[in-house]
């Protein structure tokens, strides 16, 4: 894994490193924002507000306070929150409350990652590793997903989620 | 740490894979934005079809364009200060009620005069209006009369603030080491409360809030527990505490008044300034260093909001129960029920909120994109209208309802069985009885009440929500 506050420095010293930090966080970070809106064009907006805003942001960014990550999904919670608000739309908390932890990538160590790769890889059907690549890799929307797959988008959703036991099971 | 499995799928994702349309376009928007005096006009907005903004509407006049707007802006605003401002005492008038409606509510005609007209708002809006009340509401006429009127005070305080105090030249600040340059745009936030206590810098006024969020701030650990809202069913009493500006104004009416009229137990409205960044956007202000102060405060005359003399003030399930009914988006023959319902509590609470659930995926529509239809052009020979009401009769793939106040039975055809098909999938079910409102296309000439599929732009259930997350009953 590339050294993260190393990108950072060399961003803030005018090398142009930011898109490797998008690169990093953008699926993770529009699913987040996916599940405080509901809706995953406004979710991608705001995850590209997010970044632009951190961008700008990044001078005030102390690493000492809070991981990168923390501080990028609490500039895309604050803006999708006031986003609500500002359309008088209620808030699930359920989800609010599932949103922290659930998509933040978190570190892994080379063996733990080639683990979850492995897992991916050997899901059954094919289809479902189709779909969670798709989903938290190449960051596609259910409807895409299920576009190119030919399926209805609950049938996406269900096999995501299938997908996801079988690898609770091979990971765990 | 256990880390869910979405955690550490994302973690591993291999660096080949990625969105890299997004990654691309969010790059551009970047590096677009640093030739910018402000980002906001980058960034990548979504193609569904949306009601657009004042500033989407002007965004893409030319630069020279822009910079006159934006002069006649100040200038057209500067003449109409307050010197343009005489407080007339709102005047609210039951005209008549009818007992039961269709939907077994009371509805009222009501006349109203000198209520403000807020600037982004939704006002009440003068002359004879209809409003329902919920049919277990137990206001009498005329609380419904109290309520309505201070509406309408609080709505001409946020007029004359609006027109008063005016947006801030662009000046530079100094913030810790930096200096941050403000623009021009000033966002202002009203609040209303009781006065605690004031002195020359710093005012504290006692506020009743129903439902509040978290104050989550940059470098502040996301947790479950501050991101999640808190309601009050019966409200909080809440202390704020502000730093009044070098020099506040003081008003009563249409009348100057100094500090010495202020006393504590007054309701007033407070006007907070806070600069920003030049943007448009509310939801861009709180990470942009914005100061905030106290740029003026207008005594009121309000009292029901704080004095608990209303029965429903302090209970926010029945906040909400008075709606305003208003003609349909187009379909002004139609009557539908404005979404912000007369309370004083909108920025307080969500009693008002609406939930919107789209019904229609259009699976089997080709081009339909999740559930806009993008097969209906966007400037089509006719007009979208929208329609809102109860659904009557469900008959397979055809439906009726009836638009809210008993003007017409109206009948939607639909390409297939949409309704079951929604309800299988949902738990709040599309069945007779239930709301729904329908966006549709309607050609001159056609038959109004009789919608086609090949017609319908977007069909929502439509609940309308209480703060504790529960929905209003009809």
């Amino acid at each position: 894994m590339k050294n993260e506050s190393e990108i950072i420095k060399d961003v803030l010293n005018g090398i142009d490193r930011f898109e490797e930090l998008v690169d990093r966080y953008h699926v993770g970070l529009i699913i987040h924002c996916e599940r405080i809106l509901k809706d995953r064009d406004e979710a991608e907006d705001i995850a590209q507000e997010a970044f632009v805003k951190a961008y700008f942001q990044l001078k005030n960014y102390n690493s000492e306070k809070s991981r990168f990550s923390t501080w990028l999904y609490k500039i895309a919670t604050n803006l999708a929150f006031d986003y609500l608000r500002k359309q008088k739309r209620k808030m699930d908390v359920e989800d609010i409350e599932a949103l922290a932890e659930a998509t933040m990538p978190t570190y892994l160590d080379d063996e733990m990652r080639r683990t979850i790769r492995d897992a991916v890889e050997s899901l059954v059907p094919p289809e479902y590793r189709r779909v969670i690549e798709a989903y938290y890799w190449d960051g596609k929307s259910y409807q895409e997903i299920a576009k190119a797959e030919g399926i209805p988008i609950n049938t996406t959703r269900t096999w995501i989620r299938r997908a996801k036991q079988q690898l609770r099971e091979k990971v765990a | 740490m256990k880390h869910d499995i979405d955690t550490r799928i994302i973690a591993a994702k291999p660096d080949e894979h990625g969105n890299k349309k997004f990654v691309a376009e969010t790059m551009k928007a970047i590096k677009k934005a640093q030739t910018h005096e402000t980002f906001e006009g980058v960034i990548r907005r979504t193609n569904v079809t949306k009601k657009e903004h004042l500033y989407m509407k002007i965004k893409h006049l030319p630069k020279v364009a822009l910079v006159a707007l934006v002069i006649m802006a100040i200038l057209s605003t500067g003449a109409v200060a307050y010197a343009a401002y005489h407080w007339l005492e709102p005047k609210i008038t039951i005209l008549n009620e009818t007992k039961e409606n269709d939907d077994k509510k009371r509805e009222y005609s009501v006349n109203i005069e000198n209520c403000g007209i807020v600037v982004g708002g939704t006002p009440i809006g003068n002359g004879v209006q209809g409003f329902e009340v919920l049919k277990d509401s137990k206001l009498t006429q005329a609380q419904i009369e109290k309520v309505l009127k201070d509406t309408c005070v609080y709505q001409q305080i946020l007029e004359f603030s609006q027109k008063h105090w005016q947006s801030d030249t662009q000046r530079n600040v100094k913030k810790g080491e930096s200096v941050v340059t403000y623009g021009n745009y000033d966002q202002r936030k009203y609040d209303i409360g009781k006065v605690i206590s004031i002195d020359d810098s710093s005012l504290s006024i006692e506020t009743t809030v129903y439902s509040e969020l978290p104050d989550v701030k940059l470098g502040d650990t996301i947790t479950p527990e501050n991101v999640t809202s808190t309601f009050y069913p019966n409200g909080k009493k809440v202390i704020s505490r502000y730093k009044l500006a070098t020099s506040p104004e003081f008003w009563y009416h249409d009348a100057q008044i100094t500090k010495n009229n202020i006393h504590t137990g007054d309701i007033i409205s407070v006007v907070i300034r806070n600069h920003n960044m030049a943007t448009s956007d509310n939801y861009m202000t709180d990470l942009m260093l914005g100061d905030t102060e106290v740029a003026g405060i207008i005594k009121t005359d309000i009292d029901t909001a704080y004095t608990q003399s209303l029965p429903f003030v302090g209970d926010p399930l029945k906040a909400g129960q008075v709606f305003k009914l208003v003609g349909c988006q187009g379909s002004g023959q139609y009557i539908c029920l404005s979404t912000n319902s007369p309370t004083l509590h909108t920025e307080a609470i969500y009693a008002d909120s609406r939930s919107r659930e789209d019904v229609a995926p259009w699976e089997k529509i080709e081009n339909a994109d999740k559930y806009i239809r993008k097969d209906i052009p966007e400037n089509p020979t006719g007009y979208f209208h929208t329609v809102e009401g109860r659904i009557a009769k469900i008959n397979g793939n055809k439906f009726s309802l009836y638009s809210r106040g008993k003007v017409q039975k109206i009948t939607v055809e639909l390409p297939y069985d949409v309704l079951a098909a929604y309800n299988r999938s949902h738990t709040t079910q599309a069945q007779e009885g239930s709301f729904i409102q329908i966006n549709y296309l309607q050609k001159p000439g056609e038959n109004q009440t009789k919608i086609k599929p090949q017609d319908i732009n977007r069909m929502s259930l439509i609940q309308y929500q209480l703060p504790n997350g529960s929905y209003v009953k009809y």
